[in-house]
């Protein structure tokens, strides 16, 4: 479902980040991605998902079998690519359900669907909301604003899950999380995992793995993927560190 | 039933706040001794007037029509319709309407400025503990320089929500001049929405008497392409007391531009005045351009008094992050510029009304991108 070949991104103009990137993660299944900080995960999630400024200077990235380069993010995000990210951004102004729903009915119009009604919406919104504990009084504040980690991970989620994409990468979606907002989160991720689905899991701890168990396992360091395993990896790596691997890279 | 008609009630509705309007005796004296203001002019400085005018000719006329009168009335002064002329009108007017609406609690006032040279200029006073909400709104056809003046006069206890929308043509000039004068535990709230026009000036003189009196001055400007909006205001705080709170949101793209002045005068009796002034200014492009200038002059040793100045870019990780959950680009760029600009429009208590400005300010965005 997605294949990238010797992918090779620079940002800030010419620092190379991603250096001949490797990754098959077909449908159905998910992969995490371990790495210490600083090897480039979440660079790869911006040049899978098209931010400006991080553009793949080499290599090949097939989604669906689709070449995504020069796909606009949202093009890539109609065709069912979602990025829960590291740092969800506060939009001031714009209250949460509102912009949930424009993002939804624009990625239907841009596929040929009908818009989804105001009240199908909310029935929906309510639903999936009350599984991940985020509140009506939530969705009613502006964006992610004055949100705390915990609260901006779990709207991520939702998000995830109002918009039903086809392939979820999530960016370090455990960090900031207690351990009762780390099991609400793994629910819902667990929740969207289906056979036609695919995702990538970018996490530094093994923790989140222990709730969401990966079919793969790989370790990026230095812009590569230089090793890839069943989930014993992340144990190994939980006991070890990534000292193994970034001497390696 | 509120008075509408020319009376030269001006000078005797002020003269209980004597010396408060002076403003407009001053500048007349200036154009009289000195001439058109320049560039080099410390106030003009942004706007250059004889630069975007240049070409436009002949009598031109103000129309005018209210919810009172809704017939359009020609309010075109017959004289002198010449440059000069204009920034007397704009600086202290003959041709004057006088409203009282006592009976009214809301007003709604319609300003059409036709091709050419023209002034016009209307009084309105909050009569002592009334509350009236006074909509005017602004327009032209192609080519049309305009001065209008409006001043205000708020009693004791009255309270005057000012909503003023500037949608000009694009080939058209207008300078709007509000003299305000507010007194003692009266209150008065401004919102200006200037949009479109080649040079629009929009110029608040106001003298709060303190001891409770409450002002606020909101204003939104949003220029496009060929676009110039300056907001200008100088409040002046006499009395112990007082409050003052103002914010202004703008955003210039295109090649659109910007100006921002604000100063505040707190006299040495205007103890414990508060008063905020807030800009911040969004520039979307390299081409476009805002300049501001807030300024405090204190006399008073126990006030509480700032202003914040911020001028920033269209924030990219969020529009980012909104293409990513599939908002195309412009559609995101003009979420954030509306909810930017929202923020200045909060004072509106006539939903109705905020939705229409809403919805013209949408339309004008539809070429931000
Ligand atoms: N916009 C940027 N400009 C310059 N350097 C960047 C930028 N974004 C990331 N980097 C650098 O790229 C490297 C990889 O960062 P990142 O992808 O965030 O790593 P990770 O997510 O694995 O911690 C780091 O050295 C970081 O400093
Ligand atoms: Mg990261």
């Amino acid at each position: 479902m997605l294949e990238i070949k010797n992918l090779h991104a620079s940002v800030g103009g010419d620092k190379p980040i991603l250096k001949g990137l490797d990754l098959s993660v077909p449908k159905g299944e998910v992969h995490a991605i371990m790495g210490p900080n600083g090897s480039g995960k979440s660079t790869l999630s911006y040049v899978l998902t098209g931010r400006d400024g991080y553009e793949a200077t080499d290599g090949t990235i097939l989604y669906d079998g689709e070449d995504v380069a020069g796909m606009a993010p949202e093009e890539r995000a109609a065709k069912g690519l979602f990025l829960s990210f590291q740092y969800p951004v506060e939009i001031p102004g714009v209250p949460t359900l509102t912009f949930m729903k424009e993002a939804l009915n624009a990625q239907r119009r841009a596929r040929g669907e009908d818009e989804m009604s105001a009240p199908d919406f909310m029935k929906t919104v309510r639903e999936k909301a009350k599984l991940l504990n985020i509140s009506g009084d939530m969705l009613k504040r502006p964006l992610n604003v004055g949100f705390s980690g915990g609260e901006k991970k779990r709207l991520e989620i939702l998000q995830a899950a109002v918009l039903e994409p086809r392939f979820l990468i999530l960016d370090e979606t455990d960090s900031g999380l207690d351990i009762d907002a780390l099991k609400v989160v793994s629910d819902g991720v667990n929740a969207l995992r289906s056979p036609e689905r695919g995702m990538l899991v970018i996490t530094h701890y093994q923790r989140l793995l222990d709730h969401i168990s990966p079919d793969v396992v790989h370790v990026m360091s230095d812009g590569k993927i230089v090793a890839s395993g069943g989930p014993e990896l992340a144990k190994e790596l939980e006991a070890e560190g990534y000292d193994k691997y970034v001497r390696a890279a | 039933m509120a008075v509408i008609e020319p009376t030269n009630a001006l000078e005797q509705v002020l003269l209980p706040f004597k010396g408060a309007t002076g403003w407009r005796g001053d500048f007349a004296a200036r154009l009289k001794k000195d001439g058109l203001p320049t560039r080099r002019d410390e106030d003009w400085k942004w706007s250059d007037v004889a630069r975007a005018t240049k070409g436009i000719t002949g009598a031109g006329k103000v129309q005018f029509r209210s919810s009172v009168n809704p017939e359009w009335t020609e309010v075109r002064r017959a004289a002198d319709q010449d440059f000069f002329a204009n920034l007397l009108a704009f600086a202290g007017v003959m041709n004057v309407t006088y409203f009282e609406p006592r009976n009214l609690t809301v007003l709604d006032l319609d300003f059409r400025a036709l091709k050419g040279v023209s002034q016009a200029a209307a009084t309105i006073v909050g009569a002592p503990g009334m509350s009236v909400r006074v909509h005017e709104h602004y327009s032209s056809e192609a080519q049309a320089f305009s001065a209008i003046g409006v001043d205000y006069v708020v009693w004791p206890g009255a309270r005057v929500e000012r909503v003023i929308l500037i949608d000009e043509a694009p080939e058209s000039v207008l300078l709007l001049s509000s003299g305000v004068t507010v007194h003692e535990t009266g209150e008065f709230v401004q919102t200006v929405i200037s949009q479109g026009g080649k040079l629009v000036r929009h110029e608040t003189q106001l003298h709060s008497a303190g001891g409770g009196a409450k002002v606020t001055l909101n204003a939104a400007y949003l220029v496009g392409k060929g676009a110039h909006a300056d907001l200008t205001t100088r409040v002046n705080m006499h009395g112990p007391d007082g409050k003052l709170s103002q914010l202004t949101k703008g955003i210039a793209y295109g090649g659109g531009h910007g100006v921002f002045q604000g100063k505040i005068h707190v006299k040495r009796e205007a103890q414990k005045t508060d008063a905020r002034m807030t800009h911040k200014g969004m520039i979307i492009d390299e081409k476009s351009e805002i300049d501001a200038k807030p300024e405090l002059e204190i006399y008073a040793d126990d006030v509480e008094c700032a202003h914040g100045n911020a001028i920033g870019t269209l924030d990219e990780m969020a529009l980012f992050y909104m293409q990513q959950r599939g908002l195309p680009e412009s559609e995101a760029r003009r979420l954030l510029v509306e909810s930017f600009l929202d923020e200045a429009l909060a004072e509106i208590t006539h939903e109705q009304t905020a939705a229409t400005i809403r919805g013209l300010m949408s339309k004008r965005l539809k070429d931000l991108v």
